[in-house]
């Protein structure tokens, strides 16, 4: 899998300028209702608070899921483990055929979005939906979610309407209530028919055994009572100490995300009732690897809020595709590099300018930039950038300062090349980027070190 | 199965090796204290903050005003089928409810419970700082009634109501959780609603389009 930055998906989003400040405006429109929703409480001590617990989880990760795995049996469930993404796989596929089941109605998971779970179920011939409007509309499409919380962020009402018009056969309309009707009418069959439903995890409580599912359309609570088989699909982070922690990421993960003061549905799953299977497949997928290295392992508190793309100067204007991977933004550019290798994605961390706007943000106080630069050094070591433009213009500075006659002969040829480059007007390849907007300053007639000596 | 287990364990455990000396102890519980708020005050509160969730409260006094109450706002929303989850307070409240087709929802399958136009489910606690209802929800009938009908009613007791999510708001759901009691206690805060369209908001996504929600003071 390739998850380099993605310089078309750029140059698409540069080729309509008129969609950069409808996608900025939208995230900024979440940013202004986060900021006020988070004003009414105890903000800071709140996101400290929940940076403590996600520590001690993580450090504590397998006696934690060691208890959960045991507490989630004792109310009737069953665990699977996934060491890699394929067993993952494997597991939901074995469910669906264990249970004999033709298609699949899903609640919304990032997990599921990089296992692929969609591709190989219906390379299984088992007829997979996505239920959550905005993963219902980048499926349609046959897109990627573009942004953690508002999948379909990307697109107007108008591209929806025309989509709509296309998959459902329904008349074209732009109005998001009935096209919210369509996608509505169409899904209640689906759940009704449906002998799986998955969901992903909020939060599993260690204590308890039970689950914390969060959304507001209903589609997740639909997805784990109407089919006879719930399938939780979580990574091995999601994992908290105690039902006592819950009402405090309640508090901070809804006000971050959304603005919201808390989600429309907080579920707490307590176990399979009767006639229900429910299983959990709990994944690592490489997972391990951010938790091996201390300077990374931070990023295993994040809770999928999004705050940290909405705030991000690249995302806003590059957008989510521009990442390559299913993790966009900040988080994606510390995540991704680690779960598909360095080789695959070491240009994530250079995507990003290091305002630290992510890290303020950030609702468990996760430290963004200081993962990005790290990673930035691990991808330079790694071979990343060794044969850019960056590094041959560094290696032919390195030349040219490597003592005075070298140094005096550069800002010679410099001057004497930029003369003529304003003659010229326009250059050829990456260089045109520059001079196709802008000209090139008039260079001075000689050093100052020729004018000090003339007029001294 | 086990193989699996183990290999994710042990690469768990192999990348915390620098951790040998990690504290055992977590940190203290974050708790959001009650309020020396009075439970009418509490009411007014929760009234505004479901309002401004597109849900509705009203406050009544007694069961007989809670039935008439709610028999007048199912009325004006046009229901004429009630399907009522398994619980005393909301069995109690369906009783009175006359002129309406009443079942309780664990005789329906989930085509009837769909065709209903209302569920009626009791809260067992109620947040004020958030508009929001905690139901508890046992078995898959009555796990579907905040979903499948249109219309969302929802009864407690004024002495259900709390500040916010503090541990005696949070008793209910884990005293289930003690108990082995299965299905889900589920926090409500409004109708089912969805903003991945421009942002735009509407209600009624996948679940109801209205919820209200009737606080007996004197159950």
């Amino acid at each position: 899998m390739t998850t380099s930055f993605n310089r078309k998906e750029v140059a698409r989003a540069f080729a309509h300028p008129a969609a950069a400040p409808v996608l900025a405006t939208t995230l900024e429109r979440s940013v202004e209702s986060a900021h006020r929703a988070r004003a009414e409480i105890e903000w800071e001590s709140l996101r400290s608070a929940a940076h403590d617990v996600k520590a001690y989880a993580i450090e504590n990760l397998d006696r934690l899921l060691t208890r959960f795995e045991a507490q989630f049996t004792q109310r009737g469930g069953i665990v699977l483990w996934a060491p890699t993404a394929d067993d993952a796989v494997a597991h939901f596929l074995d469910i669906c055929r264990r249970h004999g089941a033709t298609s699949v109605v899903k609640g919304k998971s990032m997990v599921s979005e990089e296992l692929g779970i969609n591709e190989h179920l219906s390379r299984a011939g088992i007829d997979a939906v996505e239920t959550d409007l905005g993963e219902y509309i980048v499926q349609l499409a046959d897109q990627r979610p573009s942004h953690i919380v508002g999948p379909a962020l990307h697109l107007s009402r108008h591209d929806v309407g025309k989509l709509f018009a296309a998959k459902l056969g329904i008349e074209y309309t732009d109005d998001p209530e009935a096209l919210m009707s369509a996608a509505r009418t169409r899904l209640r069959a689906r759940y009704m028919q449906a002998q799986v439903g998955m969901t992903g995890v909020n939060f599993a409580v260690a204590e308890t055994g039970t689950t914390v599912v969060i959304e507001n359309e209903g589609n997740g609570g639909l997805s784990s009572a109407v089919p006879p088989v719930h399938v939780f699909l979580m990574g091995v982070e999601k994992v908290i100490p105690r039902l006592a922690d819950v009402p405090l990421f309640v508090r901070i993960l809804a006000r971050a995300a959304t603005g919201q003061k808390i989600s429309t549905y907080t579920h707490h799953f307590l176990g399979a009732e009767e006639g229900k299977t429910v299983y959990c497949i709990i994944v690592d997928a490489n997972r391990t690897k951010l938790l091996a290295d201390p300077k990374t392992r931070q990023s295993l508190y994040c809770i999928r809020c999004g705050a940290c793309l909405n705030v991000c100067p690249i995302y806003r204007r590059a957008g989510g595709f521009a990442y390559g991977g299913t993790y966009a933004g900040p988080i994606g550019a510390v995540i991704t590099p680690q779960l598909t290798g360095i080789e695959q994605a070491g240009e994530l961390p250079f995507v990003s300018t290091l305002c630290g706007a992510c890290q303020d943000e950030c609702p468990v106080k996760i430290d963004l930039p200081h993962q990005l630069v790290y990673l930035r050094h691990r991808a330079v070591e790694h071979g990343y950038g060794r044969a850019s433009m960056t590094s041959r213009g560094i290696a032919a500075w390195a030349r040219a300062m490597r003592d005075l006659p070298s140094y005096r002969r550069s800002v010679r040829w410099l001057r004497r090349s930029a003369a003529l480059g304003r003659r010229i007007g326009w250059y050829p390849g990456v260089l045109g980027a520059w001079t196709k907007a802008r000209t090139l300053p008039e260079p001075p007639k000689e050093s100052f070190k020729e004018w000090w000596e003339r007029a001294r | 199965m086990n193989d699996a287990r183990s290999r994710v364990l042990a690469a768990v455990r192999e990348a915390l090796i620098d951790l040998s000396g990690r504290t055992s102890a977590p940190p203290p519980v974050t708790t959001f204290g009650e309020t020396d708020e009075s439970k009418a005050s509490l009411a007014q509160k929760f009234a505004t903050e479901l309002q401004a969730v597109a849900g509705s409260a009203m406050i009544v006094r007694d069961r007989a005003e809670c039935a008439a109450s709610m028999a007048s706002y199912l009325l004006g929303r046009g229901v004429r089928s009630v399907a009522v989850q398994s619980s005393p307070l909301a069995q109690g409240i369906a009783l009175q409810l006359d002129g309406f087709d009443v079942s309780s929802a664990v005789k329906l399958d989930r085509h009837e419970l769909e065709r209903r136009d209302c569920a009626l489910l009791e809260a067992r606690s109620l947040l004020a700082d958030t508009g929001s209802a905690t139901v508890i929800l046992n078995n898959t009938q009555d796990r579907l009634l905040p979903y499948l009908p249109r219309t969302c009613a929802i009864v407690a007791e004024l002495g259900s109501l709390h500040a916010t999510l503090t541990p005696q708001a949070l008793a209910c759901i884990s005293d289930s959780a003690a108990s082995g009691a299965r299905g889900e206690a589920l926090i409500v805060t409004g109708p089912s609603r969805t903003a991945d369209i421009e942002k735009v908001l509407v209600l009624g996504a996948h679940g109801p389009q209205a919820l209200a929600v009737f606080i007996v003071e004197q159950p």
